[in-house]
């Protein structure tokens, strides 16, 4: 479910490895509680926002989410095409198209749009993800029209000057340095490789050689391909009226026309791969070992996705969750261990991995094979469903507290297809998945041996611990 | 620079804005206060948007505070804290929270250390008795030290040492910019001193601190101030005070000189700067206006430093930070703290080269002071994140909880948002004249290993 997935502008912001793997601390057997602790409360499943959807004339879908109180208003356009749908020699155009899209239209400039958005007391924000690209604004509810007319003009006459693109050129290539840098993206680029081949869904940056083809043109085309109102969702969540803010909204964007060029394809669904090696990026002088497991899981829409969310929180999904329990709270190897599951428009990723001291990459790697072989060949305990039931369903209502990440959840739910209520119904879905429903799908999707493996690390340090389980070791792709 | 257009755009603006409802501008969160006998006090924020609550209990002692030979302690005893007790052993607190849906995390700065829960509302009651229990002892296990030494040490290698740029703007530069055994050490300490802490400093430390009397509760979220006032008595009020250790003076001796420093990355790409001025007083009107000078120099697109080195010079790749930064807020500490940022720029460019049009940007700044509309949208963001930080509940809980350490009322929610639009571009000139001073600076510059040449003050621990 969305409440887990988490996008690639977010690992590049550094915080990547602290988000998938902090995990506080850990807790190996359900204890026996104090006699005199007092007991929970009901467990009410999430109770999403009402949603009123529309469509405009032009074909732009509209979701008004109004929820009193805090005195903001986030609105975001999202629209269908990322990463997955950049032509090959072109790989992340979608990151740089996201990127140049706020840096100027046909009557702002960069730094008028930064002044207007700072006295306006609002955050202007852009990302692309796999599927979508999406720019959201956040105001004070006293702003409002400001952040409508500045967003409506980005989705309609995004300029992209060329210092502007020269200048995100060159800080793309910066930051893709600086993640090279980083094991945690080394690890994820390498898997994401090695699970998805040469399906779309393989790429999660923009590779050097792509960066410098880019230029003014290319990002305009992609622009005008992608940015069409029949491909596009407007969500407005927060502090507002939603009869007054439909004409408003209408206005704004009623002379945005769908462009006469086809929209992309949508994208075929990945193979399953079968790696049985252990694929090495080499760091020199790293003085810890990156290792992630994984593969592909179901889609949000396959009716395995629920219990297989669920199957994963067991796992490695909170922080008494098997493998932190035994990696970090137990053995001490590690800051943190755990799972991360990804979701896209027509794939899941799920992965398990933590980043340990050189000395027990071995040690930390036969504890990893365990917990997987363990969650694919024995039944959970009652106690770790509820917790792990308990636990997604309390997340998600508080992920939701805020309107940033209630905005960008709507945003999700229409990327994948989902219906406006979906945060509500995969609340109460959670609740109704068995000890069965959990052992069947962990049988299915977690034996270690179904796991593309990938270590980014010293490799002489790597080499020597992992031959004992003799398998093959390359260099990754 | 089409500044006109933004002017067409304000005649256009009213006329649209007209159907759409006019909203208030600002914006008071709800306290209420009080005080239980044993000195624990409790501020309660109402709000019932979402049906959870967020809880913060902060107490009066950070890594500010920690002995010579101890470097890192509040830190490795923060982790401690979830060690278990006698009465709910290890693993309780983290399963109970967990399988009642929330979170928690705890955090050491350098004056407090802070606890947190998010849950939904139908854990309320479990997590307030969790709290309680571990404020009133602990379960002292040398088993659970040697592993939490292992853990924090494994938290610096993930989040430091095995990063580029390993923190240094956080870590190095206070180090270079105070005097002091107090303000100057790292957060982390020294493996050596974490190695070296006993059962015994544990034992001492919290005996010390970790009292009601020394401590602030706060809790935001779908409760009402009456429920949880009586909670706490139920939970806490048993627990006794304690008379904590006198605060030691830890003012800094003056800066006199700039002081200039290289270091060596074997991560990094890139080079970068850590620049670092001493900061007044908090609270002052001189740090309220500090806050704004931040704002205006260093953070966000709009920033005259990201304008002026990444848009227009191209001299830079990234601008970043701000008071008391990137470990804690601009409002948020008690002691000697800097004005500090981090600068990234490209291989190709030199490090003085930077520095001369970085200069002339203060320079500029300390004479002319911002334009008004500079002014305008510095203040309007501060105003926003401030109560952008107040929109979650466990967020707003910690604001409430410090402020009430701080200050012994949580009234700074509702005062900073005035405090700061009352700036104006005098006090920004006098600030920049006088604090942003040549002699109240300290400079890191880092620089890839590789590339770096092989001269005294490569190994950052000699001036150039």
């Amino acid at each position: 479910m969305r409440t887990r997935r988490i996008t690639w502008s977010r690992l590049a912001a550094g915080a990547a490895l602290l988000w998938a793997f902090g995990f506080p601390l850990y807790a190996q057997k359900a204890p026996k509680l104090p006699d005199d602790l007092p007991a929970y409360g009901p467990l009410k499943p999430y109770v999403s926002p009402k949603v009123t959807a529309s469509t405009l004339a032009n074909g732009m879908t509209v979701w008004l989410v109004p929820r009193p109180g805090y005195p903001k208003v986030t609105f975001a356009l999202a629209v269908h095409g990322g990463l997955a749908s950049d032509p090959q020699d072109l790989a992340g155009l979608s990151e740089l198209l996201a990127s140049s899209v706020t840096q100027g239209t046909k009557t702002r400039t960069s730094k008028l749009i930064a002044e207007q958005i700072g006295s306006a007391g609002g955050d202007l924000t852009s990302r692309a993800d796999e599927d979508d690209i999406v720019v959201s604004v956040q105001v004070p509810s006293w702003k409002i029209q400001d952040g409508l007319s500045l967003l409506a003009d980005i989705s309609q006459n995004a300029a992209f000057p060329e210092d502007q693109v020269a200048l995100i050129k060159r800080n793309s290539a910066e930051e893709l340095r600086g993640n090279e840098s980083r094991s945690i993206f080394l690890a994820r680029r390498a898997l994401a490789k090695l699970v998805y081949g040469t399906n779309p869904y393989s790429v999660i940056a923009p590779t050097e050689e792509a960066i410098a083809k880019m230029n003014p043109e290319l990002l305009a085309q992609a622009y005008r391909s992608r940015f069409r109102p029949g491909q596009a969702l407007f969500v407005a969540v927060g502090d507002f009226d939603a009869a007054q803010m439909m004409p408003a909204i209408t206005r704004a964007f009623a002379r945005w026309q769908e462009p006469p060029q086809n929209a992309a394809p949508p994208i075929a669904a990945p193979q399953a791969p079968t790696h049985h090696e252990i694929f090495v990026v080499e760091r020199p002088g790293s003085v810890q070992t990156t290792m992630l497991l994984g593969g592909i899981g179901p889609t949000e829409r396959d009716p395995q996705y629920v219990p297989f969310e669920v199957s994963d929180t067991i796992l490695g999904g909170m922080s008494s969750a098997r493998l932190g329990s035994n990696i970090r709270e137990n053995k001490g190897y590690s800051y943190g261990a755990g799972s991360v599951l990804q979701t896209y428009a027509g794939t899941a990723l799920l992965y398990s991995g933590a980043s340990v001291r050189n000395a027990v990459t071995g040690a930390a790697f036969n504890e990893f094979l365990y917990e997987l072989n363990r969650m694919a060949t024995t039944t959970a305990r009652p106690d770790e469903l509820e917790r792990a039931q308990r636990h997604i369903v309390g997340s998600q209502a508080l992920q939701l507290q805020s309107q940033v990440e209630l905005t960008n959840q709507f945003c999700d739910l229409w990327s994948k297809g989902l219906p406006t209520d979906a945060l509500e119904q995969q609340g109460a879905e959670i609740l109704k998945v068995t000890l069965d429903d959990v052992t069947k799908i962990s049988r299915e999707y977690f034996p270690a041996y179904k796991q593309t493996i990938v270590m980014v690390g010293d490799k002489k340090a790597i080499a020597d611990q992992v031959a004992a389980f003799g398998l093959q070791i390359e260099p990754a792709p | 620079m089409s500044r006109w257009r933004g002017y067409i755009l304000l005649f256009l603006t009213p006329v649209i804005a007209a159907t759409l409802a006019a909203a208030p501008h600002s914006w008071t969160v709800p306290t209420a206060q009080k005080k239980l006998a044993n000195g624990l006090t409790i501020v309660v924020s109402e709000d019932h948007t979402s049906p959870t609550f967020g809880i913060c209990i902060s107490y009066g002692i950070g890594y500010r505070l920690e002995p010579q030979g101890r470097s890192g302690f509040a830190h490795l005893f923060e982790h401690f804290m979830f060690q278990g007790t006698p009465d709910a052993p290890k693993g309780i607190f983290n399963s109970v929270i967990d399988e009642g849906g929330g979170s928690f995390n705890g955090a050491t700065r350098a004056d407090f250390t802070e606890y947190v829960d998010s849950a939904p509302i139908s854990a309320l009651d479990p997590v307030l008795w969790l709290e309680a229990d571990r404020m009133k002892t602990l379960d002292f296990s040398i088993v659970n030290l040697d592993n939490q030494r292992n853990v924090v040490k494994e938290e610096a290698r993930s989040t430091m040492l095995n990063q580029p740029y390993a923190l240094f703007y956080a870590v190095d530069l206070p180090q270079k910019a105070f005097d002091t055994y107090p303000n100057g050490h790292s957060i982390i300490g020294d493996f050596k001193d974490l190695d070296a802490a006993s059962i015994a400093d544990v034992k001492a430390f919290y005996e010390s601190y970790y009292s009601p009397n020394n401590a602030v509760l706060a809790i935001a979220g779908d409760v009402r101030p009456e429920e949880v006032f009586a909670k706490a008595e139920r939970y806490f009020g048993a627990i006794p005070a304690v008379k904590n250790p006198e605060k030691p003076d830890v003012t800094e001796p003056p800066q006199t000189a700039e002081r200039t420093f290289t270091q060596e990355d074997h991560l990094a790409r890139s080079p970068a700067l850590a620049i670092g001025y001493r900061m007044p007083t908090r609270k002052s009107r001189e740090a309220i206006t500090g806050a704004v000078v931040a704002e205006l120099l260093y953070r966000g697109k709009a920033s005259i430093l990201y304008q002026e080195l990444v848009q227009d010079k191209k001299q830079a790749v990234s601008v970043t930070g701000g008071v008391n930064w990137p470990l804690g807020n601009q409002f948020e500490y008690n002691g000697p703290t800097l004005l500090a940022a981090f600068i990234v720029y490209p291989n190709e460019v030199k490090e003085a080269g930077i520095l001369v049009s970085y200069d002339a940007v203060i320079k500029r700044l300390g004479a002319d002071g911002p334009t008004a509309s500079e002014l305008e949208i510095a203040i309007t963001k501060i105003r926003s994140d401030w109560y952008g930080q107040l929109e979650i509940p466990v967020e707003r809980a910690e604001v409430l909880s410090l402020a009430t350490l701080f200050d012994g009322t949580p009234d700074m929610v509702n005062e900073i948002p005035d405090d700061v639009a009352g700036v104006t571009s005098a006090d920004v000139k006098a600030f920049v004249t006088k604090y942003l001073a040549k002699t109240n600076r300290t400079i890191i510059n880092r620089v890839p290993a590789s590339k770096a040449p092989s001269v005294p003050g490569a190994d950052g621990k000699e001036g150039r």
